[in-house]
């Protein structure tokens, strides 16, 4: 507790409907586009995530909780072994204590007691994000946020520049993910991808199919006779920027499986034109053996207004070796 | 420490040359060259800090030379780091070690309302975090390459008059050409400064439409490529931008390299035109500002940076390697000033 009375203090059942609330006074008051949360959707994004969830409370001198500071943690593979990643979202705090940029008070101080809580050996090893302008302004001056990139998104706009589908490889639109997408995992994790995101059906459920919303449609790509999954793709009707868009939330495709790729986009883009949308958007790590692909098949890069944030706390994740090895997608983000 | 701490002058070059051409391995006439042009020519001076030991031999050098900008529609000057190293023997971290004391010295004597009020670095990995930490400096953007393979250009030809950008154009070239209220300034003697001397091989052109320049670029041949230093357009004359793209390809039988860090109005059109975005070394370039309201998080959607403005590559390192990663800080400066 501090000299003022404030108080500092893990999450607690009980806790959800004031935190929601919260939320939405907060981002709902100057956007029109704002979509409410409700206590099923706090208990999905933190409760239900297989990884687990961070989050703090600040609560004033009356008991009454008056900032949250969240984290999605994210269960990683590097280089064959386990290790998390914490993303930070859902840091607010009720606009009747705020003092603005000048004095940020309880704000930054439950914001500092999370990195000290989390940002430790065994719980993350890096905590990243994908602020907004407005966000990353605050995270440099009062949180430590480091830059990890300048981050482009691909845009699709002619889905006929597209390749064909490749008819020995299907995609199968699923509602739920087959157990067997651990050994795609396990495939591309050993032979592509030195640090990702576990994608077990666990996560990818919990992710995707369990989600609150159900804004999502995915797929499976399996060869014709019915053999192992090649790969895998999510795709979902949302905002992004200032817009609704196609996204391509999710890929996770073998890079040696050329017609699971063909298959896989052929489908995401003919659930955007379904949704009565020509633009197909994507977030792919530049260093990706995926962004020159899926520039080759037409996408065109161009600036978001979201900059990439990763801070390490483990000496083995300095920025430049998250730059060139760590495959990341809109699923490891909260924005979509 | 001992040093000699001065700024640096015609008379140094030389020696300073010498000095980062030891340390760099590369070519001490061509770097002197540069420097001398940096140092005599600019139309807005150089800055830069010198340290001697007590023999007289050079052992660091901080020089920033300077950009005209019009940031968040204040006119002003910003520098960006160039020809700067600090000898092996002599990288030692922290507050007292010489990278940290030539800095120091630099800031206090170049970095205020009558010098430049921004400088750009663009620092190696190693080195930004550390100068992150001690000197101040803000991440602002990392970079990638725009790039076209050859092949003849099948688009539009676009409109507006091409002219040449030499002496001639350049005397009479007075008012600067802005593309909006956060970019460079560009006249005739910035772009005198930037093809002459070392740099008059290279090739600058500009667009014209009813007697205004809407757009320029500087290039820079070699037999298989041509890398862009320069490049600017007016954002909203579309076809002026297709006349751009237009000289810019020429025969199309050179790959084209575009250095940038972050956006560009011209983005979209270039990739119609058949460039590509590729990753590259992803430098990171960073900003230390005096400027209220000018830092890197302000600065980075709105500043459209050429090569020219920012440099290309790391600079040679300055600091022992380290790893910045560590346990979270208690606080942030910032936020350890502040109590509830």
């Amino acid at each position: 507790m501090t000299a003022s009375g404030y108080g500092i203090r893990a999450f607690r059942t009980g806790d959800e409907a004031i935190i929601v609330d919260m939320f939405n006074r907060v981002f709902g008051a100057s956007d029109p586009e704002f979509r409410p949360r409700d206590v099923d959707f706090f208990n999905w994004k933190y409760l239900a995530n297989p990884a687990g969830y961070h989050s703090l409370v600040a609560e004033d001198p009356d008991g009454l909780v008056v900032a949250h500071y969240g984290g999605v943690p994210i269960k990683m593979r590097v280089d064959g072994q386990d290790v998390l990643f914490g993303q930070n979202c859902d840091a607010y705090s009720d606009p009747a204590i705020r003092r603005g940029l000048r004095n940020p008070g309880t704000f930054v101080r439950l914001a500092q007691a999370y990195a000290s809580t989390f940002a430790i050996p065994g719980v993350d090893a890096v905590m990243y994000g994908l602020p907004v302008p407005e966000h990353y302004r605050i995270g440099v001056k009062y949180l430590d946020y480091w830059m990890l990139r300048t981050q482009f998104q691909l845009t699709l706009r002619h889905a006929d520049q597209l390749p064909d589908w490749d008819w020995k490889t299907h995609a199968i639109e699923v509602t739920e993910f087959p157990e067997d997408v651990l050994a795609l995992a396990e495939r591309l994790e050993s032979r592509h991808h030195r640090c990702v995101a576990r994608r077990d059906k666990a996560f990818l459920d919990w992710r995707f199919a369990s989600h609150p919303w159900k804004s999502y449609r995915m797929a499976v790509a399996r060869p014709g006779d019915g053999g192992d999954v090649l790969g895998l793709a999510v795709y979902s009707k949302a905002r992004f920027g200032n817009a609704t868009r196609g996204i391509l939330v999710d890929w996770y495709v073998d890079p040696e499986s050329p017609g699971a790729a063909q298959s896989l986009l052929r489908w995401t883009a003919e659930r955007a034109a379904q949704d009565g949308l020509h633009d197909l958007v994507t977030i792919l790590p530049p260093t990706s053996i995926w962004w020159e692909r899926f520039i080759q098949f037409g996408f065109e890069a161009e600036p978001t207004p979201y900059v990439m944030t990763a801070r390490p706390y483990d000496v083995r994740f300095a920025s430049a070796w998250l730059r060139e090895h760590w495959y990341y997608t809109l699923a490891d983000m909260d924005l979509v | 420490m001992g040093l000699n701490f001065a700024k640096t002058s015609d008379a140094d070059v030389l020696a300073i040359a010498d000095a980062f051409a030891r340390v760099t391995s590369r070519n001490p006439d061509s770097v002197a060259l540069q420097l001398r042009h940096m140092v005599t020519a600019h139309p807005l001076g150089f800055f830069g800090i010198v340290a001697r030991e007590k023999s007289g031999e050079v052992v660091a050098h901080f020089g920033a030379t300077p950009i005209p900008v019009t940031l968040l529609g204040r006119d002003g000057v910003v520098g960006r780091l160039a020809l700067t190293f600090v000898d092996p023997r002599y990288r030692v971290g922290g507050w007292h070690g010489l990278p940290v004391e030539v800095d120091s010295e630099f800031r206090e004597t170049f970095e205020n309302e009558a010098g430049i009020r921004a400088l750009l670095a663009t620092f190696s990995e190693s080195d930004f975090w550390q100068m992150r930490r001690l000197g101040d400096h803000e991440a602002l953007r990392t970079s990638v390459e725009i790039v076209r393979t050859p092949s003849k250009h099948a688009g539009s030809h676009g409109e507006g008059e091409v002219h040449a950008i030499d002496s001639t154009f350049c005397r009479a070239w007075t008012e600067p050409f802005k593309t909006s209220e956060t970019c460079t300034r560009r006249d005739g003697s910035m772009m005198q400064f930037r093809l002459s001397g070392p740099y008059a091989s290279d090739h600058g052109f500009a667009i014209k439409r009813v007697d205004q320049i809407k757009a320029c670029v500087v290039f820079r041949d070699s037999p298989t490529e041509r890398l862009v230093l320069d490049i600017a357009c007016d954002p909203i004359d579309e076809s002026c931008a297709d006349r751009l793209i237009h000289v810019l390809i020429g025969d199309g039988l050179r790959r084209i390299v575009i250095p940038r860090f972050g956006r560009s109005s011209l983005l979209l059109r270039l990739q119609r035109a058949g460039f590509r975005v590729h990753v590259g070394d992803e430098v990171m370039l960073s900003v230390r500002s005096n400027w209220p309201r000018v830092n890197g998080a302000s600065l980075a959607d709105s500043w459209e940076i050429s090569a020219s403005d920012s440099g290309r590559f790391a600079l040679p390192p300055i600091l022992p390697a380290d790893t910045a990663c560590g346990p979270s800080p208690a606080g942030t400066r910032a936020g350890s000033d502040r109590h509830i």
